[in-house]
């Protein structure tokens, strides 16, 4: 089985807006590292995907082998990766009956089971009392994750009590991992707003994105074409 | 039949008489290779002049009349100031000149530079030493004690590029802006782009307006 490498929306952000760590290695460097460390607990496992709660964004490595290919075709989403177990503290299972359970369901289970998930394992990154991202691996194999649940949470320094297996069978967060450049650009595009709008008007940071919002709310248009806007304005301004 | 290589038309562009003279002297053992010649309030004609010396920081000059030089004249605008600090550097660049050099450069690197522009190299860009410039060393330490470098990466992050528009903004790697931002990032006490950006605001950068070149990543406008 080939090695993980990381989607083309991942080295893009990266290559865009990285670095996404402050000290030590490249992120995907890192991944990449940690990927092979669970390959030789879980072989059969074909993806990881990391979010970070702060930035709202994710990035995935998968497998590049024919199997994995076939998840390219499934739009299907669910929710994200449930972390509902760092409250409680324990282990959550999904069974493929409780997604059967509801008719809606059928047809996602029949689409992950062409694309050869079989189980999916999500781990909560908790720093202090809070959670500041998760980490999300997907096999192959039913059961593949059963038994290694610490030592893959200390792969990542996770939070292995937290774990709750088989909450992502359609691998939605590689959907969202597409998204990571786009929100990434967004994100800039709004904080270079608000600080245009510290600079002019003399705002302070809460002060001025209160203001941004609320002139993207009034005006019944989304924060970023605000933002694009007063961008754009100074750009006219220097001209 | 020996060819006779034509010689580097350099004109001065709205410069003290001083700085003619010292530019002159600088470029005087240097011989046939180049010419020079001061233009006070008007610019060479078009085609006359392969370089242009600009001090866009000596008043009435502003760093908008780079772009106009270049298009009228069809020369390479190398700025050449004292007191800069690394923000102007970067302003500069942006502003349109192919290089920018402290006055206090000495002749043989004033001779390289303008020759490295005239053929379109990279020629690198420098602010002036500390000792002239008392601005810049106020700005590198209320700047976090940001280097050089990684305060110019900072200054164009403030404004909003990513880091292929960044690196080619300074001529440097994608991988060298990385690794910057990741150096600059732990001095600043920020974990990210976004609070690097308000840290930038609060700091005194400017929020530049790109020339429009840089602004090209690929977002929807």
């Amino acid at each position: 089985m080939s090695s993980m490498e990381p989607i083309p929306e991942t080295v893009e952000a990266v290559e865009a807006f990285g670095p996404f760590t402050i000290d030590g290695p490249d992120m995907i460097d890192e991944l990449r590292w940690s990927s092979e460390m669970v390959r030789q607990l879980v072989p059969e496992c074909i993806g990881i995907t990391l979010s970070s709660t702060k930035d709202g964004v994710s990035f995935t490595l998968a497998s590049s082998d024919d199997d994995v290919a076939v998840l390219d075709a499934i739009q299907y989403t669910v929710g994200g990766p449930c972390v509902e177990a760092v409250a409680a503290e324990q282990v959550l299972t999904y069974t493929q009956e409780d997604f059967l359970s509801e008719a809606g369901w059928q047809l996602f289970a029949r689409a992950t089971a062409a694309a050869s998930i079989a189980s999916t394992l999500t781990l909560p990154i908790v720093v202090g009392d809070m959670v500041t991202g998760s980490i999300n691996l997907y096999a192959t194999t039913r059961d593949a994750f059963a038994g290694h649940h610490a030592e893959i949470a200390e792969i990542f320094g996770a939070w292995a009590p937290g774990a709750v297996t088989n909450a992502d069978l359609s691998f939605s967060t590689r959907t969202v991992s597409e998204q990571a450049p786009l929100v990434l650009r967004e994100q800039v595009r709004i904080q270079v707003a608000v600080g245009v709008l510290m600079s002019d008007q003399g705002l302070d940071v809460e002060t001025a994105r209160a203001r941004l919002y609320d002139a993207a709310h009034r005006a019944g248009v989304t924060v970023i074409m605000v933002a694009e806007q007063l961008v754009s304005d100074l750009a006219d301004d220097e001209q | 039949m020996t060819t006779v290589p034509k010689p580097l038309f350099v004109a001065i562009v709205d410069d003290f008489p001083i700085t003619v003279l010292g530019v002159t002297a600088l470029l005087r053992p240097f011989g046939r290779r180049v010419r020079v010649a001061a233009h006070t309030g008007r610019l060479p004609q078009p085609g006359r002049a392969d370089v242009v010396l600009y001090d866009p920081f000596v008043p009435p000059n502003t760093l908008g009349r780079i772009r106009e030089i270049t298009r009228e004249t069809g020369a390479v605008v190398l700025v050449c100031s004292s007191g800069m600090t690394e923000a102007q550097v970067v302003d500069a660049m942006m502003a349109g000149a192919a290089a920018v050099l402290p006055k206090s450069v000495d002749g043989p690197t004033m001779m390289a530079a303008l020759e490295g522009v005239a053929t379109g190299e990279r020629v690198p860009s420098a602010p002036s030493p500390e000792p002239e410039s008392p601005t810049g060393s106020r700005w590198l330490s209320e700047s976090g004690g940001l280097s050089s470098q990684e305060a110019a990466v900072v200054s164009l992050l403030v404004a909003g590029l990513n880091n292929q528009d960044i690196a080619a903004a300074l001529h440097m790697s994608s991988n060298a802006v990385r690794a910057h931002l990741q150096a600059a990032y732990r001095k600043m006490g920020v974990t990210g782009r976004t609070d690097a950006i308000l840290w930038g605001v609060k700091h005194g950068f400017q929020l530049h307006a790109p020339a429009a070149p840089l602004l090209n990543d690929g977002s929807q406008r």
